[in-house]
């Protein structure tokens, strides 16, 4: 009895044992998952998720002019800011910002422009973003932004128009590893339209390119065109 | 315990070396290669900033000059051209009109069509075009011997194709044949020469028509160098220009102007004979220059 009782005894604490250890396995398993597996989790196992870029152009030359001269500076700054903020958005949804991507339809570029314009430019997507290979793009880092503003005001100070050329250099990665580029000139004719600032005419050049963007000196100032 | 903690390692490791990526080439087939050129441009066609319907617009030259006659909307026009544009097919005309055409002037009586700018301003002078043309007229532009000069000055000068030599004492005009470049001062000059041209003052308003065409040219030429000098152009029209069109409209027609190739502007004068009326010389419009009318007010656009 006494045999058969520490028997059974020991068939019990073995079964506790393994009840104990499942457990303590599922215990690991979910912190395991907490911690590394889940989205979100507070430790990343693989290559960590790149940030967004925070992209704005810088302002290298704003002006205004206006019938008799005077334009204020207050009037040039606010109108110069305006236009910023549309190529600003155009820029980040086209090349900046995956988020926007969205498949390759890049809506939010077109939101910048107004109806004549927009109409057009859908029809040539690829000009003003990474176009229909964006697939393969994993990210774009902008390497350069520089905007030149001219606005027209009228007699009572009211902005009529906007002239801006663009300037913007980015370098990327291919999904495969591989590095990709974009060289992007735009001259840009804007007007104001409740209360912001929409593009009605462009003229623009570049390239969307895999491979190394040239660099170093006289490439300061980048040319389009695909690396050699 | 050990040995499921060391599955339990095993595990997470062997996930996290699932969740490396690929290396790179270790791609069985690689997509096709990223790239394309950035290569277009697009500005608002005259369709896009006015619609599809034909445009009118009266361009007026007063000649206005201080100590002789002012202002500028109360003096004789000396020149009067209606410049329509049909923005379907993309075309326009200039169509001149004789300063001494001899038309009826609403309210005022038959008389020189210049007179129509003493009497009753850019207003009278549209309608008076309205009524002889049979056409509704959009806006109007006017200036003045001293604002064609400042104008082209101010946008540093124009290209003109000067038809034929000339050598006028009276208006300066003395030019070679062939694209010359034209200050403000040579601009005007040409422009109201009609003492040394094949057929007086058919000619001149056939040149000034050509001045336009100059200045058009001369604009797109500055635009491709230098996008911001639009507002250079503008800025001068706004200063030396009369016009009953908005600052936003003159910045829309500016840019539409430049879809405008020149070169397949048609320029023509308003044919008409020489008479005579109360001991002045005039030029009678007679059913020549009504069908030149009916063309253009059929579809802003006239035969070449």
């Amino acid at each position: 009895m006494r045999g058969g009782a520490h028997r059974q005894g020991g068939g019990r604490s073995r079964a506790a044992a393994i009840v104990l250890g499942l457990l303590v396995l599922g215990a690991i398993g979910a912190g395991a998952w907490w911690f590394l597996l889940r989205d979100g989790a507070p430790i990343q196992l693989g290559e960590p998720e790149r940030p967004v870029p925070d992209f704005s152009f810088d302002l290298s030359k704003v002006n205004g002019t206006a019938p008799g001269g005077d334009v204020s500076a207050q009037n040039v700054e606010a109108a110069a800011e305006g236009i910023r903020e549309t190529l600003d958005a155009m820029y980040v949804a086209g090349f900046v910002d995956p988020a926007k991507w969205e498949g390759g339809t890049f809506p939010e570029v077109f939101d910048q422009f107004t109806e004549p314009a927009a109409e057009r430019a859908s029809g040539e997507l690829h000009q003003f973003t990474l176009g229909g290979e964006v697939g393969q793009v994993t990210f774009v880092e902008p390497a350069l932004g520089v905007l030149k503003i001219r606005v027209l005001f009228d007699g009572e100070s009211e902005p009529v128009g906007g002239v801006a050329t663009a300037r913007f250099v980015a370098d990327g990665q291919l999904d495969g590893g591989g590095p990709m580029f974009v060289i992007h000139r735009g001259t840009y004719y804007l007007q104001p339209d409740g209360g912001r600032w929409m593009v009605s005419g462009y003229d623009v050049e570049g390239v969307v390119q895999a491979g190394e963007r040239l660099t170093g000196p006289g490439r300061a100032v980048p040319e389009a065109g695909p690396t050699p | 315990m050990v040995a499921l903690f060391v599955a339990v390692a095993v595990w997470i490791a062997g996930g996290a070396m699932l969740a490396e990526p690929p290396a790179a080439g270790a791609q069985a087939t690689p997509p096709a290669p990223l790239g394309h050129p950035v290569d277009s441009s697009f500005l608002p066609s005259f369709a896009d900033v006015a619609g599809r319907r034909t445009l009118f617009v009266l361009a007026i030259g007063s000649d206005a000059r201080p100590g002789v006659c002012e202002p500028v909307e109360r003096c004789l026009a000396d020149s009067i051209h209606l410049i329509g544009i049909n923005p379907r097919r993309g075309g326009a005309s200039i169509l001149g009109f004789p300063r001494d055409s001899y038309v009826s002037i609403p309210g005022v009586g038959t008389q020189k069509i210049n007179n129509a700018l003493f009497a009753g301003g850019p207003e009278l002078v549209v309608q008076t075009v309205e009524e002889l043309v049979g056409v509704d007229i959009d806006s109007y532009l006017l200036t003045s011997f001293a604002g064609l000069k400042k104008m082209v000055n101010s946008v540093g000068g124009i290209q003109v194709e000067i038809p034929y030599a000339m050598n006028d004492a009276a208006s300066g005009a003395v030019f070679d044949a062939g694209l010359q470049e034209l200050d403000g001062k040579q601009a005007l000059a040409f422009a109201r020469n009609r003492k040394n041209t094949p057929n007086g003052d058919f000619s001149r308003s056939e040149n000034q028509g050509l001045v336009m065409l100059g200045a058009l040219e001369q604009l797109r030429k500055d635009i491709r160098r230098d996008p911001f000098s639009l507002f250079t152009w503008i800025v001068s029209g706004m200063e030396h220009i009369q016009t009953d069109l908005s600052a936003v409209e003159l910045f829309q027609l500016s840019m539409a102007s430049l879809t405008v190739n020149p070169n397949k502007v048609v320029n023509r004068v308003t044919p008409g004979g020489i008479g005579s009326a109360g001991g002045a010389s005039i030029v009678t419009l007679g059913g020549e220059a009504d069908a030149v009318f009916a063309d253009i007010a059929d579809d802003g656009l006239l035969e070449p």
